[in-house]
């Protein structure tokens, strides 16, 4: 006899049937989507922009379409209007994944299209600042060299430089998502989201900082999606039981709304997955990777998983701080201290297969998204 | 003979053949012309050999550029072409540790560094390697003079002020000493580039020094690449140095 009742099985069922909408919408818009990639070229060129293409057995990456995300992001932008359309719980979530996604898009096509920007370094400009024969520009680089001071330490963080928005750029948008997120949270939603809930131990609270902590949480969470999706199926692969998780504890913690938005993105994702794994037909793009990074963010912040995040978002974190331990390293020691980063390209130039990196990966990080949800539950 | 031992020659001859491809001497690369701050030692002539095998297969990987077919002239100029090389203390500085570490079992960045300054002293912690050059080496809390009598492989030739300017140092590794009767044969190993190098033909390399009765080095017979007096540029260096010296690490001296 089930332990369960017949309105909880409803629900369960329920939610799971807008996880298969999501799958079947996402399978529609599919053809949609690639003559769109197609017919515009929106695809990986080969040049040497792109310092992976070069990795033996990548160069057949080249001309893939960019923006396979779209997809996933269409399929959940417009099953959540049509029949989620919550103000409470699925407005913010909604807005901060299409502003990412915006931004994605702007990234990728003018990577593709774009013509090459100047970068003036913090150095040239300190330079200007003294030698430039106007005085009224010595002024101005003067005035804003807090700025291009930014700008040089974004840089540092940014895959590639030149065509497309600069990591300066993204970041400021980001920020701005974030910003939203941290809003909504803190004054919308109510008391119980000024706390952080800890697993084990309780509510937290730390004040008003939790407002920078929210920005900080979805922009890297964005950050290292985007990092991730660097591998045929990687980032896809992970982002589902990534999402599934999310949809569960939603669904246990309440949260309909937000179980039936996670289960129709884990379902879109299932169909963007099944064409990205090698040899792909799209990939994910920042317009995927950004907007689902955040999303990703903001639904587990909603629900109150902060703390979870570590561990259902595992292997994109780990990635993420790669990059991160690698500018350390290459500016305080003047070393790799991986061979490239992110982590899985120091795999792939270790001699492991593609393959054998992503589904490592996987089952890796299901492993953590598995031990996240037990100790949500905690 | 004295000779140096054989880790540090092991990272000579790394130097002489770096493993990468087919193999090439590794050019001279000073990062004073550049100025890159921040960046990977291996891009600033301080790297190790395996540092810039691997700097150059990230090159290879970046410009599409097979280097396992490139031969050692093709892969030479690649090296060149891409900022990689050592210079002369960066080069020391990896063989003397190597020797140092063989000997005393101690690391070279515990055994000399900067003196004086904060922030010398933090980024030698951080970047011992990068902020150790020939006038750290050759500070006397770090370093003492020896005589050509009592000259031994893992001493080091120490000339400040060459160049036309005098504004110049460098330094070379004894790498070994032969004595024949009243003649002193001193073989040396150290990361140049003479004028007449041309684009490619400069990097690591060995010379000899031959004095009679422990004259003064300067006085002796200076032989690089089969050339030797004016020549050799490493003599006209050496001669035209402010000042020139026989040193010995500290840490060396029991």
């Amino acid at each position: 006899m089930s332990e369960f009742s017949p309105e909880q099985i409803a629900s369960v069922s329920h939610t799971i049937g807008f996880g298969l909408l999501g799958l079947a919408v996402s399978l529609l818009l599919t053809p949609l989507v690639m003559a769109f990639l197609y017919h515009f070229k929106i695809w990986r060129t080969n040049d040497k922009v792109d310092p992976t293409l070069g990795i033996d057995g990548r160069s057949g990456k080249a001309h893939t379409p960019i923006m396979g995300g779209l997809i996933v992001v269409l399929s959940v932008g417009l099953l959540t209007f049509l029949f989620n359309w919550n103000r409470q719980f699925t407005w913010v979530p909604i807005g901060g994944m299409l502003i990412a996604a915006i931004l994605g898009a702007l990234d990728d096509i003018f990577s593709v299209i774009g013509r090459k920007r100047r970068d003036r370094s913090f150095r040239q400009t300190l330079v200007l600042v003294k030698v430039h024969k106007n005085i009224f520009a010595r002024i101005w680089y003067a005035f804003t060299l807090p700025w291009t001071a930014f700008k040089s330490f974004a840089s540092s963080f940014g895959s590639k430089r030149g065509t497309g928005v600069h990591a300066h750029e993204k970041l400021l948008l980001q920020f701005a998502a974030g910003g939203i997120a941290a809003w909504w949270i803190y004054w919308k939603l109510g008391e119980t989201w000024k706390e952080i809930y800890i697993p084990f131990h309780g509510f937290l609270n730390i004040g008003a900082w939790i407002i920078p902590l929210i920005i900080i949480v979805v922009m890297f969470t964005a950050n290292a999606v985007n990092i991730s999706d660097g591998m045929d199926g990687l980032a896809g692969g992970m982002l589902i039981p990534t999402f599934i998780a999310l949809s569960f504890l939603s669904a246990i913690f309440g949260y309909v709304p937000l179980a039936i938005l996670n289960a129709v993105t884990a379902g879109a994702l299932v169909t963007y997955t099944f064409f990205n794994v090698k040899p792909a037909k799209f990939q994910m793009g920042d317009v995927g990777s950004l907007a689902l990074g955040t999303l990703l963010a903001i639904n587990a912040l909603v629900i109150n998983a902060m703390a979870i995040l570590p561990f259902i978002a595992f292997m994109f974190y780990v990635e993420a701080l790669s990059v991160v331990v690698q500018v350390i390293g290459r500016v305080f020691f003047g070393r790799r201290i991986f061979k490239m980063a992110p982590l899985h390209h120091h795999f792939e130039l270790l001699g492991w297969s593609e393959e054998k990196t992503i589904m490592r990966f996987w089952v890796i990080h299901l492993a953590f998204v598995l031990l996240g949800i037990w100790i949500a539950l905690h | 003979m004295n000779i140096l031992s054989p880790e540090a020659e092991k990272v000579i001859e790394k130097y002489l053949l770096l493993p990468v491809g087919a193999g090439c001497q590794t050019p001279y690369f000073n990062n004073r012309r550049t100025k890159i701050r921040g960046g990977l030692r291996a891009l600033i002539g301080k790297g190790t050999p395996e540092e810039i095998s691997e700097e150059a297969e990230m090159f290879s990987i970046r410009d599409r550029a097979s280097i396992k077919k490139m031969d050692e002239g093709e892969l030479k100029k690649f090296l060149v072409e891409h900022n990689l090389g050592v210079d002369c203390s960066g080069f020391a500085y990896h063989v003397l540790a190597a020797e140092i570490f063989a000997r005393t079992g101690r690391k070279l960045s515990a055994a000399v560094k900067p003196w004086s300054g904060f922030k010398r002293k933090l980024k030698h912690i951080l970047r011992p390697a990068e902020n150790t050059g020939v006038s750290t080496f050759s500070h006397s809390r770090n370093s003492i003079a020896v005589s050509e009598a009592e000259i031994e492989a893992g001493d080091f030739i120490s000339l400040v002020g060459t160049g036309l300017e005098k504004k110049y140092n460098h330094m070379m590794v004894i790498e070994s000493v032969e004595v024949s009767g009243g003649s002193k044969k001193i073989s040396y190993v150290h990361s140049y580039m003479w004028p007449s190098d041309g684009l490619h033909d400069h990097g690591v390399r060995r010379g000899t020094i031959t004095i009679e009765n422990n004259e003064p080095i300067v006085n002796g017979i200076w032989t690089e690449k089969e050339k030797t007096g004016k020549d050799n540029y490493t003599f006209v260096s050496a001669s035209g140095a402010k000042d020139i010296s026989i040193r010995r690490l500290r840490a060396f001296v029991s």
